[in-house]
């Protein structure tokens, strides 16, 4: 029983890493901050802020789905796709904010986060972040 | 007539519908050189009662004329600064006749996330959905609840002219508080229910309804909770034909001051379930004066059938609703609007209290389709009315049941 017992955490412990690897954070060169807080991104992402907390503006850049989006949307933001777009049409017709690039693959992803200035996204943990720089998550 | 409406409205937003899902892409324009985003949405409902006829509409045969939609451009100018606009048209029985509306239109520029301003017409900060209440996608519901926010009152506070301040304060570890506080004028809508009443009542308004406002809204988000409260003051000079007063015509001038609105609220927003509560307060005071000199003894009438009035109206809701697949969510919520809180909630006139049970269905990202049923029980202050218009009902009765279809897509 114990056995099976220690097995099951095993299990859980590696499936919650495993959870955590599948997606990874990046910004543009032009972001100060080498790190950044889950508070952080779940605020930037469904739009209630634009700056990180070290102060870098940041404009967050969506994917249209797929495992990465996700995962980053049930570890970071907390929110369904559904909801996490709803947020933001929330925002849209209130004319409070403009509607976040949204992408179908990781490489447009890096492309778009590689060239904007104060761009933030998210990828898939085997992507190629190119020229965009990656954020370790606090 | 009524299943042939009902045919022909599914089929155009089933087209509309059908198109909405290359409509997932973003749409933009360039306009010299700067990105400019165009959104937009369209509803159409359907709704057959029993009882009294709802909204304006001649629901008792079943009425389709339940459309409105809107369009936005909007454009990030710089990292700080925004612009855009919407316009918004309706028709909903008798309101809106498709007269388009400027919804929103104005400036926005944001310091930091602690401190912005916006100037223009803004959409105004009332308790939990007053500036989204026309946004249907964001809700389980085909009719938000009426007793807080009714559809054909919507333009008395649904936004003003004037300018924010706003901003949020993030509290570590214990979420984070947003404010808004703004004033200007809240202009008036000749195709709204407010108007209707006044007109159904024997009386005419001589000049436009203007509010002249100023209000603000606090309120604290963490973990999917919201708790917040808003208060909205204006005052209103009004010129009025009127035979309500007394059985002879007269020229009055209504004044309103104040007029406040309170609103308490909290919701819970979760994964799958969504939990919602409102209060909301009314406080008016209004005083008359003859336009005209009133020869005796219709002065002494006047002064006493037009003595100051201070009407208490107060409604409230509690809503959940539950998602049980990305195609399905289930809801209920229970209102009641009482126009006049001095009096006991006990009479039809004095009372509307609805029951409401919902489906909604998500057949795609963009479009949904949504099945409700209401019980209500009452049909208020017909004076002043709320929902319940004596232009479409020669009589009252004390039961309304109501199914209400509503499809939407936005992009």
């Amino acid at each position: 029983m114990k056995t099976v017992l220690f097995l099951v955490l095993i299990c859980a412990a590696f499936s919650g890493s495993t959870a955590y690897a599948q997606v990874q954070v990046i910004a543009n060169a032009s972001v100060g901050a080498t790190s950044v807080t889950v508070d952080d991104l779940k605020t930037v992402f469904v739009g209630a802020k634009s700056t990180l907390s070290d102060g870098s503006a940041v404009e967050p850049v969506l994917a249209l789905s797929g495992a990465a989006h996700d995962a980053f949307l049930s570890q970071y933001v907390g929110k369904s796709d559904q909801a996490l777009r709803n947020s933001w049409k929330t925002l849209v017709f209130t004319g409070k904010a403009s509607m976040p690039k949204s992408f179908g693959t990781d490489a447009d992803i890096v492309a778009y986060v590689a060239r904007t200035k104060g761009a933030i996204g998210y990828v898939g943990a085997s992507a190629d972040v190119g020229g965009a720089k990656k954020l370790t998550v606090k | 007539m009524f299943r042939q409406s009902l045919i022909r409205a599914v089929v155009v937003t089933t087209a509309l519908g059908a198109l909405s899902a290359p409509a997932v892409a973003q749409p933009t324009i360039k306009v010299f050189g700067r990105e400019v985003q165009i959104h937009g949405s369209i509803q159409q409902g359907a709704i057959k009662s029993d009882g009294n006829n709802f909204l304006t509409m001649q629901s008792n045969d079943g009425s389709v004329a339940m459309t409105d939609g809107a369009v936005n451009v909007s454009s990030q100018i710089a990292k700080k600064f925004r612009v855009g606009a919407q316009v918004y048209v309706r028709n909903i029985g008798q309101l809106g006749k498709f007269r388009p509306q400027l919804d929103w239109a104005y400036a926005d520029y944001k310091f930091a996330d602690f401190l912005g301003i916006r100037a223009g017409k803004v959409k105004t900060a009332l308790g939990l959905y007053n500036d989204t209440q026309d946004m249907e996608f964001l809700y389980t519901w085909a009719l938000l609840p009426q007793a807080v926010y009714p559809l054909d009152l919507r333009s008395v506070t649904i936004s003003h002219v004037g300018g924010d301040v706003y901003g949020r304060f993030g509290l570590t570890g214990a979420g984070a508080i947003s404010y808004t506080l703004y004033a200007g004028t809240i202009p008036d809508d000749p195709k709204g229910g407010y108007l209707y009443g006044i007109q159904d009542n024997g009386s005419e308004f001589l000049t436009p309804l203007k509010q002249k406002v100023f209000g603000g809204d606090v309120r604290w988000a963490w973990h999917g909770v919201t708790v917040g409260y808003s208060y909205l003051r204006s005052i209103a000079k009004v010129k009025v034909h009127t035979t309500a007063i007394l059985p002879i015509p007269l020229d009055i001038r209504a004044d309103v001051k104040p007029w406040t609105r309170q609103a308490f609220y909290a919701e819970y927003q979760g994964a799958k379930l969504r939990v919602s509560a409102e209060y909301r307060k009314e406080n008016r005071f209004q005083g008359y004066t003859a336009l005209q000199p009133l020869p005796p003894p219709i002065d002494a009438m006047f002064a006493q059938a037009g003595a100051p009035l201070d009407f208490s109206a107060a409604g409230w809701f509690v809503a959940a609703s539950y998602r049980i697949s990305d195609l399905i969510e289930l809801g209920v919520y229970h209102d009641q609007y009482v126009p006049d809180t001095k009096k006991d909630a006990v009479t039809p006139t004095n009372l509307i209290r609805e029951t409401v049970a919902a489906v909604r269905f998500d057949l795609t990202s963009n479009w949904n389709l949504k099945v409700e049923f209401h019980a209500v029980k009452g049909y208020g202050d017909t004076s002043y009315p709320h929902g319940f218009y004596r232009r479409v009902n020669p009589t009252f009765t004390n039961k309304t049941n109501m199914l209400v279809l509503r499809t939407g897509f936005n992009f």
